[in-house]
């Protein structure tokens, strides 16, 4: 579809720009279908060389930036990122870097890197988060309003069943101050966040462009 | 009296044709760019000119005296000689001549009738021209008894004794507020201007008051910041500025009251913006924060 590029093959109409990322399975991903986004980074394209920035949910590789991007990784431009504000970014994005320590869950509730890349959050749940959920609280340390209406999501956008009370459980955390935080922002959803400038970004938008985005993938 | 002209026409955006009456996005956007920046070029030059945006593929055309569009024109060519010292030429030739080399468009670019897009796009990265005789900017940390301020053209004055004195410019709500430290120790911020090949003209500039326990980072930072044009560097010392700071909301607050003196790059201007907006309600910083914000939005939209 028009806008969404294979990062790596494709070229883009901008010769910088920062972008939504995700990686797509194929046959080497057996776990999920053909098609389906299943990995939530951040592209950044600058002076003719390509970057990936993401949080790998790894606890050893933990975040990444560097230029080894997969070779079926799609993108969408995101307009809310002026590309004269690209070193800008990149010197966030190294910041963090070095500062944050993320660790997995799937949790988002308005969090985002501050000064220096360490970590805000006025919730229990701290610096816990997916791979889409890090590109979040990127977005929303660069950007002056949140990114996206994130309480347009609710914890039904996760069911794992159990998951809540099995993740206080192991921690002992009261599930009372974490179940606030609890939703899934897929990194399809994400992706299809993309066609939108005007920030916050509501679910009801992403969720028109979700179908044509899907659709796409898959049949690419 | 004879006119000229100087035209800039998109042709071809990822291969189909363009056409003023049905365009795409992109080529919507790369046009409106090269445009604004053909605009921006000209009415730097002379507002006595025109423009007129026409159908035939997408053409954006600068017209107006010969003389006018001939100066134009020169302006141009010291560009793509790395001859201009014009911040706002280089810059936006450097936009115009981006779209051309984009090989996803087909640009001309055309004055009396001859195309030059060529030499444009031949051209290397178009940067403003560093003037010989130019005065250099240096930040420092000034400390004195301070035993006056005041005056139409206001300043204020450290004294060394034994008649040395150094004479520091201020504006008049800053002498309102230096007011408070008269027959004081204290220390500034200040910008130095001076010309490299003439000490005795040296100009200080007022920045801001900084507390006895500041100025060990604002020297720090000042030197710094003074050792490097690389823009990656000066943003990497905002970090570490905020970073080693003991009393982060103080320190940045002065930055931000005096960014104007401290950073060049819009990028630099974002990071403070980072850096800050966790204490954006603070009230040490929340009215020259929202200044700052308007001069970005400002700055934003004119580069």
């Amino acid at each position: 579809m028009f806008e969404i590029i294979k990062t790596i093959s494709e070229q883009d109409i901008k010769d910088e720009f920062v972008a939504i990322g995700a990686y797509v399975s194929d046959s080497r991903i057996p776990q999920f279908s053909n098609g389906t986004p299943y990995h939530s980074l951040i592209i950044i394209k600058y002076q003719d060389e390509l970057f990936q920035f993401h949080y790998t949910g790894d606890p050893t590789l933990g975040i990444l930036l560097d230029n080894s991007i997969d070779s079926n990784c799609f993108h969408k431009i995101t307009d809310t990122i002026d590309i004269k504000l690209i070193p800008a970014f990149i010197m966030m994005c190294k910041r963090i870097l070095k500062n944050a320590n993320p660790k997995y869950g799937y949790f988002y509730s308005g969090e985002f890197y501050d000064i220096d890349g360490t970590h805000f959050s006025d919730k229990a749940i701290g610096e816990r988060m997916t791979c889409s959920g890090f590109c979040l609280n990127v977005l929303k340390g660069f950007l002056e309003d949140d990114y996206i209406v994130y309480t347009d999501w609710d914890s039904s956008t996760h069911q794992l069943e159990n998951y809540l009370q099995d993740f206080c459980n192991i921690r002992g955390l009261n599930i009372n101050e974490i179940e606030i935080s609890h939703r899934r922002i897929s990194p399809l959803e994400l992706l299809s966040s993309g066609y939108y400038s005007n920030i916050p970004i509501t679910k009801e938008q992403v969720d028109s462009k979700i179908g044509s985005v899907e659709d796409y993938l898959k049949n690419y | 009296m004879e006119t000229e002209k100087l035209e800039i026409i998109l042709e071809y955006a990822n291969n189909s044709y363009v056409n003023l009456d049905n365009m795409s996005i992109e080529a919507l956007e790369s046009f409106l760019a090269v445009t604004n920046a053909l605009k921006n070029i000209a009415g730097s030059v002379s507002t006595d000119i025109n423009f007129s945006i026409k159908k035939g593929s997408a053409c954006a055309a600068v017209f107006g005296t010969k003389t006018d569009i001939y100066n134009v024109y020169g302006r141009i060519e010291e560009a793509i000689n790395g001859e201009s010292d014009d911040d706002i030429v280089t810059s936006n030739l450097r936009e115009i001549q981006k779209h051309i080399k984009n090989e996803v468009y087909k640009y001309q670019f055309k004055f009396a009738n001859e195309n030059f897009d060529n030499k444009i796009r031949e051209a290397k990265k178009i940067v403003k021209k560093r003037s010989k005789n130019f005065y250099k900017h240096e930040l420092t940390v000034l400390t004195g008894y301070f035993n006056e301020v005041g005056g139409n053209d206001p300043n204020y004055h450290f004294d060394y004794g034994n008649g040395l004195k150094t004479t520091i410019e201020c504006d008049i709500p800053q002498a309102l507020e230096l007011r408070e430290y008269l027959y004081q120790n204290i220390s500034c911020l200040v910008q130095k201007k001076y010309s490299p090949d003439d000490e005795n003209n040296t100009t200080y500039y007022h920045c801001a008051v900084i507390k006895n326990e500041q100025t060990r980072i604002f020297r720090k930072f000042a030197e710094d910041l003074n050792s490097t044009t690389d823009l990656f560097a000066r943003i990497d010392l905002l970090y570490d500025f905020s970073e080693y700071s003991k009393s982060v909301i103080e320190d940045l607050s002065i930055l931000v009251s005096c960014y104007n003196y401290l950073f060049q790059d819009i990028n630099e201007l974002k990071t403070l913006l980072i850096l800050t907006k966790n204490f954006k309600d603070n009230p040490l910083i929340k009215d020259k924060r929202e200044k700052l914000i308007k001069e970005f939005e400002v700055l934003m939209n004119k580069i």
